[in-house]
């Protein structure tokens, strides 16, 4: 007797079981559902996209400008955390930063969890593979049946390989058929099309998915030959199914939380409230009282008060520039912080939810789909080079515009000087017949010509860096896999078979 | 009677022995008081936060020299419950910012700590009891029927003349009072533990509320045990049983969450999603862009109409579910579901109209004020300025919105056992 005549007795009695096939209906069935469900959301993503691509282009001015996340096409595997992360950036010439307002696009119904596969895959199918090699060992010693393989000469380890393959052989056809009825629905649907990188990736998927469920048929046996009761064995490996999905997710979140704090909105606020104040109270100002000064000197000529008056005024206006900077670096330092903490505490969670296969899986999944959070911070950070070149356009166009320049002190006319406000300045000041503009330091309301704008283009991550991104996590799932293989073929070679 | 209260005691009797009832005694007095803990530390943060931030417009309002910089703020204090349920306003926003006739309302959370993180469930009492309750009731129900007729008792027990509906009703009570005493304990050690700690959480309608919410502690759990029970007819072996309770508590509370979520979005999509820029220029131009006929006021309320009614729906859909229901019946009596937030909207609204009306009263009176300000003319009057404060629901308006999903809750608990009793009737109890 071979391990190949095991899987072949296993393989038939899972199809003999009629709560087995039930099962895989359920699996088919919720694939397929999970279809429409990712075609109505990747169409409501693409149009959310085309009208925020038009928005965002009219709005864009010399001080922001939004960038836009594509929405990615692979989000039928895994919706992952996009669905909550805001889809675009504001950039100006300095900083990158979130729209603080309204991030979360749905912020009623955020937290509930999508029907794509990695929810179908990582809940349902962890659960059936658990299912199905729980009575694996101490059913068959219950039944008596155990004894009788032994009595044909075959070794432990060919018993529980045979086992391990003959289960594998029923789940991994199952979950192929599904993968396929859901792929066909998309595909036919018109939302996407399947390019070779889109079904690259999801060979990929498929071949994790594969680890996947064989770690949890390892889990199930190593369940099944810990115990001489097969229903003891059932109520391990469903507590050790809501420790993965429900504890392990929620426990790593809370005590992320507390591992790595992060301000509430309200101080990030605070703090850059308390800096405009600052900037507000000790930015230089120009007043009537100064130009009066100089105007009442009896022993200057009109000329001298000339020059005096223009040095006051380029004094004020360096002192103001030096001031706007400083403030600039404190509100790029607070801004900077803070979303390297946001950061910071997601990943802290993420590596704390990696005890769990289910969640490890899921952000293997994520990942691949360019939907998680890893891929996120590359758009932030593409979005952050993206400024540089946003800052270089702005010089140019501010020099174009002219208004760096300092600008005279001279004799004009009232509606001159009007003009003059609104074209160069923010803020001027009139005193008998003199005009002093310090120049603007807000570019909002200057209109530009767009079409000189640089486009920013954000393919999203390419298929070798997102392997390259899963490397470890997938390791480590291959690892746990073989780790509980070992585990169950010691606690097998222990099992008292009587 | 006495055979009921004889098999019932006997159900009891095997759930202390085997350890079941105390291990979930303690589960429940654990989880009871690590909520109340953390619950009462988060509600005290956002309590400061709140007493700190409340009268912060009204020094906005001092500085205020001309009448397009009018506005207030119009505060939600945190719930006294939310230390049971803390529901979705945590997420939505506790204060609205209101402009009158020069903006739109914005609703900001002032709590939110990490925006980029969706919390996928919340540390309150009433979800971990939720989850708890359901489990166990799936647990401790599965073999009422099929392990005893495993065990060869099915028959014995049957030949003494005992009616089946009698035997049904007394597995069923057994099982239900195994769960539901735990979870007495819970609910018992968390207001104890509120009482120390917190007294003041427990004052005005609190008590009453907490009543409520046992009464529906029993529904859910009575429900659960209906579920494992009909597992347990349905099959002729005990770990069948299981599979099939548990296969329906995963289907009721890990699938149909998201089914119903989904559900919500395709029949109400947000039209105007665009808006989420959240810049008044940008909702003109996303105006011209996809809506011409609305105006930016209107955009914004139609955004969030859709918002709600998309939540509606997908809460409406949930109360198929005992497990989802009960939830939403908790968070209904704490005052923190999507109607308390959509009352909070709504009082915004009004409010905002009000300030509206004030504005237009003080613009007839000095009419050169509105965006002008010249260094003479003193400060800005704004006396009789409309103070909104949030007026939260009453104990009879929760009740009538409670209705329901405790009519779910009570329809799950009766169509189980009549389902079962049906099913039981024709159950061969050989071995």
């Amino acid at each position: 007797m071979k391990w190949r005549d095991v899987m072949r007795y296993t393989i038939l009695s899972c199809l003999y079981d009629y709560r087995l096939v039930v099962l895989y209906a359920i699996c088919v069935l919720l694939m397929g559902l999970a279809a429409p469900h990712s075609v109505t959301d990747l169409r409501q993503a693409k149009v959310h996209y085309e009208k925020l691509h038009a928005v965002a282009r009219e709005m864009a001015n010399l001080e922001t400008v939004a960038v836009l996340k594509r929405p990615s096409p692979l989000a039928f595997l895994a919706e992952g955390q996009s669905k909550n992360l805001p889809a675009y950036l504001l950039v100006s010439a300095s900083f990158v930063d979130y729209p603080l307002a309204d991030v979360s696009k749905r912020p009623l119904l955020a937290g509930r969890p999508s029907l794509d596969w990695a929810s179908v895959i990582g809940y349902l199918f962890s659960l059936v593979a658990l299912l199905m090699s729980f009575d694996a060992v101490a059913g068959e010693r219950e039944r008596g049946t155990l004894r009788l393989i032994f009595s044909h000469h075959v070794s432990r380890a060919t018993v529980l390989v045979g086992k391990w393959s003959g289960i594998m052989m029923v789940l991994v056809p199952v979950f192929l058929l599904s993968a396929i009825i859901n792929l066909l629905i998309i595909a036919t649907s018109g939302v996407i099309n399947l390019t070779a990188e889109i079904m690259t990736v999801t060979g990929w998927v498929v071949g994790l998915t594969i680890i996947f469920l064989g770690a949890h048929v390892t889990i199930g046996l190593l369940a099944s030959s810990l115990t001489p009761r097969a229903s003891t064995a059932l109520v391990i490996c469903l507590l050790f199914w809501i420790i993965e999905v429900v504890l392990v997710p929620s426990g790593a979140t809370l005590i992320g939380q507390l591992l790595a704090p992060v301000p509430d909105t309200t101080t990030y606020q605070m703090q850059l409230r308390s800096a405009q104040q600052r900037y507000d109270v000790n930015r230089p100002e120009i007043s009537s009282l100064m130009i009066d000064e100089i105007l009442d000197r009896p022993d200057l000529s009109d000329r001298e008060k000339e020059e005096q008056l223009n040095k006051l005024q380029q004094t004020i206006t360096r002192q103001q520039r030096q001031a706007y900077a400083a403030f600039h670096r404190e509100l790029i330092r607070v801004r900077e912080e803070y979303i390297h903490r946001l950061i910071r505490q997601l990943y802290m969670i993420e590596v704390l939810s990696a005890l769990s296969p289910v969640s490890l899986y899921q952000s293997l999944l994520s990942s691949l789909a360019g939907t998680d959070f890893r891929n996120h911070e590359l758009f932030y950070r593409a979005a952050n080079q993206y400024r540089q070149i946003f800052a270089r356009w702005v010089e140019r166009m501010k020099r174009a515009i002219g208004s760096e320049r300092t600008i005279k002190v001279k004799r004009v006319s009232m509606q001159e000087f009007d003009r003059a406000v609104s074209e160069l300045g923010e803020v001027g000041i009139y005193e008998r017949g003199y005009m002093l503009i310090i120049p603007r330091l807000s570019y909002k309301d200057v209109p530009i010509d767009k079409s000189t704008l640089p486009q920013f283009d954000y393919e999203g991550v390419s298929l070798n860096d997102k392997l390259h991104l899963i490397l470890w996590r997938a390791a480590a799932l291959v690892v746990l896999t073989i780790m509980t293989f070992v585990m169950a073929w010691i606690a097998f070679i222990r099992y008292r078979v009587a | 009677m006495e055979h009921l209260l004889l098999i019932a005691n006997k159900r009891i009797r095997l759930n202390v022995v085997t350890g079941k009832l105390v291990l979930a005694t303690l589960l429940f007095i654990l989880v009871a008081s690590a909520t109340a803990w953390l619950g009462i530390d988060h509600y005290r943060a956002r309590q400061a936060l709140y007493d700190a931030m409340k009268d912060a417009y009204l020094l906005r309002l001092q500085r205020a020299m001309v009448y397009a910089e009018t506005a207030v703020d119009l505060n939600r204090p945190p719930e006294k419950l939310s230390v049971l349920a803390r529901g979705v306003g945590e997420q939505y926003g506790s204060v609205a910012k209101l402009k009158g006739k020069y903006g739109l309302i914005t609703i900001a959370s002032r709590e939110k700590s990490n925006f980029l993180l969706v919390v996928m469930r919340r540390f309150d009492f009433t979800t971990l009891a939720a989850l708890l309750l359901s489990l166990l009731g799936v647990f401790f129900a599965h073999n009422g029927v099929a392990g005893e007729r495993e065990e060869g008792t099915l028959a014995l027990t049957l030949s003494y003349t005992v009616p089946r509906y009698k035997l049904l009703l007394a597995e069923y009570l057994g099982n239900f009072i195994s769960v539901f005493v735990p979870f007495c304990c819970g609910w018992v050690s968390f207001l104890l533990l509120i009482e120390f700690k917190a007294p003041q959480l427990l004052t005005g309608d609190a008590g009453k509320r907490y009543v409520l919410f046992f009464l529906a502690g029993a529904m859910v759990t009575a429900a659960f045990v209906g579920l494992g029970i009909l597992a347990s007819i349905l099959s002729r072996q005990a770990t069948t049983a299981l599979i099939i309770a548990f296969l329906g508590w995963v289907g009721l509370v890990i699938i149909h969450p998201a089914l119903s979520a989904w559900i919500a979005r395709a029949m109400v999509p947000l039209r105007s999603e665009a808006v989420s820029f959240s810049d008044l220029t940008v909702f003109e131009l996303a105006e011209q862009l996809d809506e011409p006929a609305l105006t930016p006021s209107e955009l914004d309320e139609d955004y969030a109409n859709r918002n709600f009614e998309q939540a509606y729906l997908a809460s409406a859909i949930d109360r198929i579910s005992p497990y989802a229901s009960f939830v939403t019946l908790a968070q209904i009596l704490a005052r923190t579901d999507i109607g308390a937030v959509r009352r909070f909207y709504e009082q915004a609204r009004q409010a905002n109209e009000q300030l509206r009306q004030w504005q237009e009263a003080k613009l007839r009176q000095y009419p050169r004020r509105e965006y002008f300000y010249a260094g003479d003319w003193g400060p800005l009057d704004t006396g009789g300025i409309p103070q909104p404060g949030f007026r939260p629901e009453t104990l009879r308006k929760s009740i009538e919105r409670a209705l329901a999903p405790a009519l779910s809750l009570f329809l799950w608990a009766i169509l189980t056992w009549t389902f079962s009793f049906i099913v039981f009737l024709r159950y061969d109890v050989r071995s």
